[in-house]
This record gives structure tokens, C-alpha cells and sequence, in this order.
């Protein structure tokens, strides 16, 4: 047993803590974010590609680093801490296991930031049941034609291909039946429509009205993508969890510091015990949201199978704890936490979605509940 | 980074599902459950026990006759008890005082009390808090005056723990009067043989006697009785309070069968054709609680990996408490809600018996209450996290 990071964990760190630190400056992020906007900041999305980032979560046989689910929380963390405007936890972690069929030239593009995937959650009405697809994948010709509704393409936005699941049998959540399908963003029949969320990250909505692809597209073997989607799911709840933990850390610093400095009626105003027991419950959210994500995160790699169980537990008991850190932030700030020039504004923006992004709390609770 | 255990390790962890397999009684079971202590004479019996098989004092250094185990063995060794349902050792003496005696006592002190506390001969009261001195500590007026090769004691100590069964009792006396109210203090070990010790219990709302007030008289104890230096005594008491906190750690293992308890009684209540563990409300309840209870088992680990490291626990253990209290009264009070009527009988006057879970978690709940009190309540807890941990 040994909760330490490893020494290459640390250097990771250290790494990314200097990016955040030169690259995207905390003084400077509330302005470098308003300046981005609907566009977004497509060109950092190379930067860390250089830095080797975005090899980390695929395996070795596809040319990255060992997608080892403790390294992923180190990255998905320190991008959590610096409010790096990089979809990593969803462009990288979550579609990395999902690609692993692919040719070598493709996933290079992957990892070299060339080419951008990104999967198509919310069908329908499915809400959070990421299992549940109702969109079909009809054999035709060569290919595969498909049809459907795809609300939530998590950070698709500015992605070139989609991972879609549709039914080639069975129905409703049922695991067998689900196949997944690689999807240009310029193929016929698919329209794209993008939108921007309030932390500023770019997602879509996919339209699939008689949408073809050739059968090389298909991911895996036809009807079995249930299972290898439920895992990288559950891979992307965990590096989302990791996320929220590390701009945790960073909200609890920061306030811990204007506590310090900012006075009125003559003095600090973390010498008043009511702002100081609010203070000391962040912490204690924020120590309680890392030890659970340590937790699910290394059953995860150790091959624990519980269904996916101990992540729900991680992403409810993140989500709770994650907004209620973001909110106590504000509100120790005072009106300057609400506005877009306090970058702790950024933090509740990003942490609401990071909340809902894969299921948000209280899907988790539920699911919990329901394998228990 | 991994949580695997190593086969020296698992082979340890084995050893000791087979110990806890034959040695814990299931009578005690749903008592434990509710976060309850068995009574004194059971927990004395279990104690004997540990000894036996040289399981005694499980976080002591070999020297002294513990078992020398690393934090992951006592992370194993906790694990396992909760996984049993095994009476948790009573703390006062092993945790509190023990590691005192042997860090600060002279020779004649450790050879004297040591084996005692280990073997369970011995049973220790804290005797700490006063009327007039709750969360203020510092506060406390009980005096110690030399007369000779004696101290002379007289004052009052309020909340002592299991005076009423204790062979021995710790206590923080003033020994001078000094600038700083911290100073002046010093701690002495009490035999309860002694004349001029009253005990009167404090009757609690959950009707279980635990608690007493204590009044000394004159009392005479042997100078040799002080431990350490004179006046120093608080700065050993400190020590004391963080100790008693590290305490949560095999306690807050327990979080997880406690909520188990629910289920299982929630399963066996039918309600709209199922059972009340299939309604939405009591599902959604009971896995938060479980949740809860993952978190702090892993705020454990973090706690046992930091005192492997040698690093300041303090903060942590003072988190862990907090959390660990404000959780257990959660899941005493949802297993009550779950019981319905059946909490209703807490104490069967006609001779027909009582539903199985009554009237321990009722009085778990109750009991409850006072673990967000004692130990340094939840808001001096708070107080200390701001303070060094925060700087604030």
C-alpha cells in the first residue's frame, strides 16, 4: 500500500505546475479566458501535445505512455488546478481506450494534438445512462448508416472525428447490441452543432439522419462496444473527478490567501472564527474529494471489478464536495468572487460542468445505489 | 501509487481473520454496530485476549510489549476488526496514558503500570475536564499542593469517563500559580483506592452509565506518582489530545458495517409490496452513507501513511474526527428513522421482548451526540485545522 506518487508522478506534476504557471498565469487567466471566448484556445491543445501530454493515457502498444489510470489523474489534476483550457480528460482519456484498434498513423495524429476525437454522449433521452442508445446503425452496402440524436459531444466542438454508439441489435440499456462507430466530422447525412458552455469549453450536438460510414469505421467487433464503452466512461469520470480535485486545491489556496490579506473593520478577515470554520470545511471537502478519487482511482487500475461502482461513489461524492467548495469560495470572497475578473468565478463556472459532464452527482448517487 | 497488500501482508491479514473468526463473541455484534462499547467486564475479557496472543497494544514499540507493527499493519489489524466486529480496545489507557508513561514516565513507572494497561488488569480514566473548564482546558482549578513526600489534590473533574470502574486515573492538577495559565500545570496518576475520591454519575439522555463527576478531597498521592516535571504538565497533554484523536482511526473503520446494519434492517422491513431498502429515499440515504464511509476508510489510509512518513498528523486526525462524528450521527439516526414504530420500545416492560435492533440504535444515536463533544469538539477541532494547519 502507498499513496505516494511515483517519481515520474512527480516530475509530471511539476511540469504541468510550471505550464500553468508560465503559460496560463493565474493573475492573468479571467483575462486570457474573456479574450478566448466562443473560439476558445485551440492553439494551447498543441503546446501540451508537444509536452508528450496527450500520449499519456493510451497504452504502449499504441505508442503512448501506459494509460495508467494514477497517471492520468496526475495530468487531469494539474489541468484541474491551473483551469487550463484543455479537454484532455475527454479528447484524450476518454476516447484513448476506445481508439486502441486504430492505425498507428492515425493515433499519432491523436497524440501530436493533429487530429481531434471526441465522443457522443447524451442520446436522446438518455440523460446521463451513457449504456442506454437508442440510435441505430443499419448494415448498408459496405457500411454501416446511422441514425439518431447524439445532445452532448463532450468537448466536440473543435473535434475532427466522433466515437459514436449506436444499436446493431437489442434495445434500451441492455450492454449487448452496442457497437461504436469512428465518425468524420465531414461525413454525409451528419450535421454538427456546436455550442459553448459557461466555462468556455466547446461541445456539440450531433444530428445522424442516414449519416454513412464505411465498415472500416466500426470500433471493435459489431454489437460488443457496450462493455470496452462503459469502461472508458468510467476512465473519464475518474480523470473528470481528478480535475475537479486539483482546481479544489487551487480554490482553497487562493481563498486561504485572501483571507489573509484582504481586511475590514481594521483587521484580516481570516481572524474572524466564522470565516475560518468555513475556510477549515473546504479543506476538509477538498481532502475528502482526493482521498475518494485516490481510492477509485487505483481499484481502477488494480482491476477491481465492481461495475464501475467506486467511480460513481468518486464522481458523487467530487461533485458535492467540488461545488460546495466552489460556492464557499465565492461567498468568502465577497462580491468580488462574482465577478468575471475574480478568476474563483472561473472555478464554480468549470466545476458545474465538470459536475455534470459524464453524470453529475446525483446520477452517481443513484447509480451507486442501484449495484450496491 | 497502489493499494495492494504484499504477500507478507496478506498472509498477515489471513492470520488475523482467523483470530477474529474464533475470537470475537457475535453477542456484542449489534451493540458494536450502533457505535456502542460493550460493557467495561467485556471489554476488560477482550483485552485479555489480545494479550494473550501478544496483540495487546497494538500501536506500542516492541520495548515496551507491543507488537511494533508498522501503519499498515495497524491499518490491516483495524480493517480486519471492523470486518469482525470486534469490541474496540478501550482507548484512556493504551492510547492516552500508555504512550505517556513510556515516552515521560521513569523506569519504576513503566515496569509499574505498563503490563497493567496491556493486559487489561488496569483500567484508566481521564481525568481532564472540569466544571469550569470544558473546551477551555486551560481553565482548570483542581490544585495539587506538596506536603512532603506527598501531593495533596483536592478540586473537581467533570465527564470522567468510566470513573466508576477505573483502577487508576490521569490528571491535569495546578501545581502553581503562573503568568501564563498554560504553566503550573502538571499531570499525576491517581489510584481510585485512594481516600477522598467521591464518584457521582451523570445520568445521559441515551440511559447508558459512561460518564461521572469526581471529586477529590484531600486526597494523598505519593510524589513518585507525578509524571515528567512538575508544571509541565500541559505540554504532555497536548501530546494526550492528539493521541486521542488518532483514536478515530479505528473507529472511523467501522462507519462501514455500521451502515451494512441499516441495510440489513432495512431489507427485512417490507414496505409497498418490497422492502423499505428498495424505496428511492432510503436507497438514496443509505448509499451517500456508504460513501461517506468509503471516504473516511481512505482518510485513514492517508492518516496511517503520514505517520509512516513522520509527518505532522495532527490536522488530518483533527478532519477525521470531525468527519467520522458527523457521519456515525447520520447513520444512527437513519438506522432509527428505518425501525419506524420499533424505535418506539426502548425498554420492554411486559415481558414479550424487544424487536432485535432496540434499544441499541436508538441509543446509538443518542450516544452519538457526544462524540462531536468530547475529544475536542467539533468546532475546537475546527479552531485547531485554522490554527496550524491553515495559519489562521
Amino acid at each position: 500500500m502507498n499513496l505516494d506518487l511515483t517519481e515520474d508522478q512527480s516530475m509530471l506534476a511539476d511540469s504541468i505546475e510550471r505550464f500553468g504557471t508560465e503559460r496560463w498565469p493565474a493573475a492573468d487567466r479571467w483575462r486570457l479566458l474573456r479574450e478566448a471566448g466562443a473560439k476558445g484556445v485551440p492553439e494551447l491543445w498543441g503546446e501540451i501535445a508537444e509536452l508528450g501530454w496527450l500520449m499519456i493515457p493510451f497504452a504502449e502498444e499504441q505508442g503512448g505512455l501506459g494509460g495508467s489510470f494514477d497517471d492520468a489523474m496526475v495530468l487531469a489534476s494539474g489541468i484541474g488546478k491551473h483551469l487550463l483550457p484543455v479537454p484532455v480528460s475527454t479528447n484524450a482519456v476518454l476516447v484513448a481506450p476506445l481508439l486502441k484498434d486504430c492505425p498507428a498513423e492515425f493515433l499519432e495524429d491523436v497524440m501530436t494534438g493533429k487530429v481531434r476525437v471526441a465522443l457522443a454522449l447524451g442520446d436522446g433521452d438518455s440523460r446521463f445512462d451513457h449504456l442506454n442508445v437508442a440510435t441505430t446503425a443499419e448494415r448498408t452496402g459496405a457500411g454501416y448508416t446511422l441514425n439518431g440524436v447524439k445532445n452532448f459531444v463532450a468537448d466536440g466542438g473543435d473535434a475532427d472525428h466522433f466515437i459514436v454508439p449506436a444499436r446493431t441489435s437489442g434495445s434500451g440499456a441492455e450492454l449487448e447490441g452496442i457497437s461504436l462507430f469512428l465518425l468524420s466530422r465531414e461525413s454525409d447525412g451528419l450535421t454538427v452543432e456546436t455550442y459553448r458552455s459557461i466555462d468556455n469549453h466547446r461541445h456539440c450536438r450531433l444530428r445522424l439522419s442516414g449519416a454513412e460510414t464505411g465498415s472500416a469505421r466500426l470500433l471493435g467487433e459489431e454489437g460488443k462496444g457496450g462493455l470496452p464503452l462503459g469502461m472508458a466512461v468510467k476512465g473519464g469520470v475518474l480523470a473528470q473527478c481528478a480535475e475537479a480535485v486539483g482546481a479544489m486545491d487551487a480554490l482553497c489556496n487562493l481563498t486561504l490567501e485572501y483571507l489573509k490579506t484582504r481586511s475590514q473593520f481594521g483587521q484580516p478577515i481570516g481572524t474572524f472564527q466564522s470565516l475560518q470554520h468555513r475556510m477549515v470545511d473546504m479543506f476538509i471537502a477538498y481532502e475528502e474529494a482526493y482521498s475518494i478519487t485516490v481510492r477509485a482511482t487505483l481499484e481502477a487500475k488494480e482491476g477491481v471489478m465492481d461495475r464501475g461502482r467506486m467511480a460513481s461513489a468518486a464522481k458523487a461524492k467530487v461533485g458535492q464536495t467540488s461545488l460546495f467548495v466552489a460556492r464557499q469560495a465565492i461567498q468568502l470572497h465577497g462580491g468580488i468572487g462574482t465577478s468575471d475578473e475574480s478568476v474563483v468565478s472561473h472555478y464554480l463556472r468549470r466545476l458545474t460542468m465538470l459536475d455534470m459532464a459524464l453524470g453529475n452527482a446525483s446520477h452517481h448517487l443513484q447509480r451507486f445505489a442501484a449495484i450496491a | 501509487m497502489n493499494l495492494e497488500l504484499s504477500p507478507e501482508d496478506l498472509a498477515f491479514r489471513d492470520e488475523l481473520r482467523e483470530f477474529f473468526a474464533g475470537a470475537v463473541r457475535p453477542e456484542y455484534r449489534t451493540a458494536i454496530r450502533a457505535g456502542l462499547r460493550p460493557t467495561p467486564q467485556q471489554l476488560t475479557e477482550w483485552q485479555a485476549t489480545l494479550a494473550e496472543r501478544g496483540w495487546g497494544a497494538p500501536t506500542w514499540p516492541k520495548e515496551y510489549g507491543g507488537t511494533g507493527w508498522t501503519p499498515t499493519q495497524l491499518y490491516i489489524f483495524e480493517t480486519e476488526a471492523a470486518r469482525a466486529d470486534a469490541p474496540i480496545q478501550f482507548h484512556q489507557g493504551l492510547e492516552l496514558i500508555g504512550p505517556i508513561i513510556f515516552t515521560f514516565g521513569t523506569d519504576d513507572q513503566k515496569e509499574r503500570y505498563l503490563p497493567r494497561i496491556i493486559s487489561g488488569e488496569d483500567w484508566w480514566c481521564q481525568g481532564y475536564s472540569e466544571p469550569g473548564a470544558g473546551s477551555d482546558l486551560a481553565a482548570l482549578s483542581t490544585r495539587a499542593v506538596r506536603d512532603g513526600d506527598h501531593y495533596v489534590i483536592n478540586g473537581q473533574k467533570m465527564w470522567t469517563s468510566y470513573a466508576h470502574v477505573a483502577s487508576h486515573m490521569f490528571c491535569l492538577v495546578r501545581t502553581s500559580k503562573e503568568e501564563r495559565r498554560q504553566q503550573g500545570i502538571s499531570l499525576i496518576l491517581v489510584d481510585m483506592n485512594t481516600p477522598g475520591i467521591k464518584i457521582r454519575p451523570v445520568e445521559t439522555l441515551d440511559e447508558k452509565h459512561h460518564t461521572n463527576e469526581v471529586f477529590l478531597d484531600d486526597v494523598r498521592v505519593p510524589v513518585s506518582n507525578l509524571l515528567g516535571e512538575e508544571g509541565k504538565g500541559w505540554g504532555y497533554g497536548k501530546v494526550l489530545l492528539d493521541r486521542e484523536r488518532a483514536v478515530g482511526a479505528s473507529t472511523a473503520l467501522r462507519l462501514r458495517s455500521q451502515v451494512d446494519a441499516i441495510y440489513s434492517a432495512a431489507r427485512r422491513i417490507p414496505f409497498g409490496g418490497a422492502t423499505l431498502a428498495d424505496t428511492p429515499a432510503v436507497a438514496t440515504q443509505l448509499a451517500q452513507l456508504e460513501i461517506e464511509a468509503l471516504t473516511i476508510e481512505t482518510m485513514v489510509m492517508r492518516l496511517m501513511a503520514d505517520a509512516a512518513a513522520g509527518v505532522d498528523s495532527g490536522p488530518r486526525a483533527s478532519m477525521l474526527k470531525l468527519r467520522w462524528s458527523e457521519t456515525l450521527q447520520k447513520v444512527t439516526e437513519l438506522w432509527t428513522e428505518v425501525l419506524g414504530y420499533d424505535a418506539a420500545v426502548f425498554e420492554d416492560l411486559s415481558g414479550e421482548g424487544v424487536p432485535e435492533d432496540m434499544p441499541l440504535a436508538l441509543q446509538g444515536a443518542l450516544y452519538a451526540r457526544v462524540t462531536s463533544i468530547y475529544g475536542g469538539s467539533s468546532e475546537i477541532q475546527r479552531n485547531i485545522i485554522a490554527r496550524r494547519s491553515l495559519g489562521l
